[in-house]
């Protein structure tokens, strides 16, 4: 069975629009720490917040994250 | 951010309380050192001994030093701290004196355990001194819910996420812990006393440890 990992451009997104993760984290209403660890890959967001993240960096969520199929 | 004369208001507030709360506290040292070995200290239930003065004194000292020192974090409002990490870092300083005061009070029953069994001669200064600290947490911290951002820390994702497995592993070993100390009833009676305190102590004190460790790591 093909496993599925989440992948993401969060930082890519953050660092274009000049915010650090403290104020992406503020924006969205979370920690600094979940950000750092959404970006990591270390922790899955949910729906609602992969969804806050896209609303503050004006982007879709498909462009803020993806599939990884091993 | 908060506007400087504010943060500025709230620093000096913080170091006057921090500095009439020191001045008692060497009030308080200098009239027990005077009281030792009179009679007043004797009727104030002070043991001949004083080892039990002196610690007495001694967390006090601390606990109104640690006082006045988170006093001064309390009224910060420089930037950042109204945002969730700030309300974060408070819940987190809570849980880290929570799990001090449970490891105190449960070593404390423990070492009473074995003082039962004769092994060790022991009073009450530890939960004396114990007890002065978790007053002064509770002053220092509060409820908490009175930070704006308190909801939003408490339930922010990762922390949720965390909690979660904390209250998994916190549940496990409760579950163990709890069989072996009912096995240890049958098989040694005697220790009973010493092993039901360690298993209750381990369930809550582990995950807490756990929770803190992981948060900590979360900023890798």
């Amino acid at each position: 069975m093909t496993e599925r990992k989440l992948g993401n451009r969060l930082k890519d997104a953050r660092t274009s629009r000049n915010l650090t993760q403290a104020d992406l984290a503020d924006q969205a209403g979370v920690s600094r720490k979940t950000i750092n660890t959404v970006e990591n890959s270390v922790f899955v967001p949910s729906t609602t917040l992969a969804l806050a993240l896209a609303k503050v960096l004006e982007t879709k969520v498909e462009d803020l994250f993806f599939l990884i199929e091993e | 951010m908060m506007p400087i004369a504010q943060t500025d208001r709230s620093k000096q507030t913080a170091y006057r309380v921090g500095g009439l709360l020191a001045a008692g506290a060497l009030t308080c040292f200098a009239i027990a050192g005077l009281g030792i070995g009179e009679s007043w200290t004797r009727n104030m239930g002070l043991s001949e001994a004083h080892y039990d003065l002196y610690l007495g004194i001694g967390t006090g000292m601390l606990a109104t030093f640690a006082v006045a020192a988170f006093w001064k974090g309390r009224f910060y409002s420089g930037p950042g701290s109204d945002r969730v990490d700030s309300a974060q870092a408070r819940q987190r300083q809570i849980l880290i004196a929570v799990v001090v005061l449970l490891i105190g009070f449960g070593t404390a029953a423990i070492l009473h355990a074995s003082h039962a069994q004769g092994a060790l001669e022991l009073d009450f200064s530890i939960e004396f001194a114990l007890l002065a600290l978790a007053v002064a947490a509770a002053t220092v911290f509060g409820v908490g819910f009175t930070r704006r951002k308190y909801r939003q820390a408490a339930n922010d994702e990762l922390v949720r996420s965390l909690r979660w497995r904390a209250a998994q592993i916190g549940y496990m070993l409760a579950i163990f812990g709890l069989a072996f100390a009912y096995l240890a009833s049958l098989l040694w009676p005697g220790l009973t006393a010493l092993i039901l305190p360690v298993s209750i102590l381990a369930a809550v004190a582990v995950p807490a440890f756990y929770f803190l460790v992981a948060e900590h790591r979360a900023d890798d």
